[in-house]
């Protein structure tokens, strides 16, 4: 069985993942098991408004777990609630902003 | 799209939020959550052979916890824990139902990446663990 000791190749569980402000990158190919998919959180606040990023080579999911954010990519903006979604192609400018509380786990991929 | 599965004990929502509405290479995600004290990815299923996978749990304040599985194999298990609000868990391969606590549900985001792009982007084939087949895998009305 593995345990939270075990080496990064084969660590299978990461804790407390949510506990970073701005956007943290939990999971990727490098640091772990998986061939494509990676793992990261943007938690927004009044102190921390906006992430920023471009997805390179990995296909992007942004599911929206509380809040409201205003989410720009490829010359538009999208207004996201709770537990909406949006998938973004590879290539692509991200920039999450927030003006009340947000907390968007995404999903970039290779 | 919005679907219920299971039967008593393991009853759950799950909500497919990037799947076939979207045309993507690799990418499926949603998220599921169990009534309390109930199984989700129940009966236990796999799709290493397409699919690799991480579940991210989530709207579980304290006290509330899960136990997670991932094995090949019942009896000697890769991971056993158990799992709180924030925590994530890889499925490189194996089956991996949860369980939640009485009184508290289990809820986790899904994503899944296709090994092979457009081809293995596939949701709900999976492979039910022997034995446990008798009522499908719940799944398949994801599939359509």
């Amino acid at each position: 069985m593995k345990t939270d000791t075990a080496s990064p190749q084969e660590k299978m569980i990461f804790r407390k993942t949510h506990a970073h402000a701005g956007r943290h990158m939990a999971v990727t190919p490098e640091n772990s098991t998986m061939r494509h998919l990676a793992y990261g959180r943007i938690r927004l606040d009044a102190g921390t408004s906006s992430a920023s990023f471009s997805n390179g080579d990995r296909e992007t999911g942004l599911i929206l777990l509380s809040g409201a954010a205003t989410v720009s990519t490829q010359g538009k903006e999208f207004a996201l609630g709770q537990f909406d979604a949006m998938y973004i192609p590879r290539d692509s400018n991200i920039d999450v902003s927030t003006k009340s509380q947000a907390t968007s786990p995404n999903f970039p991929l290779t | 799209m919005k679907f219920s599965a299971g039967g008593p004990g393991s009853s759950r929502q799950l909500n497919m939020l990037i799947a076939k509405n979207v045309e993507a290479g690799r990418l499926v995600a949603g998220f599921t959550h169990s009534d309390p004290g109930n199984w989700t990815s129940w009966p236990p299923h796999e799709h290493a052979k397409m699919l690799e996978e991480i579940y991210v749990y989530f709207d579980m304040p304290e006290p509330a916890y899960g136990i997670q599985l991932v094995y090949n194999d019942t009896q000697y298990p890769e991971l056993v824990t158990v799992v709180r609000d924030g925590d994530a868990v890889l499925m490189p391969s194996g089956y991996h139902p949860n369980v939640s606590v009485p009184g508290h549900r289990i809820a986790f985001l899904w994503a899944m990446a296709a090994h092979e792009e457009v081809k293995d982007r596939q949701f709900g084939v999976v492979n039910i663990q022997p034995g446990f087949e008798q009522s499908g895998s719940g799944l398949d009305a994801g599939r359509k």
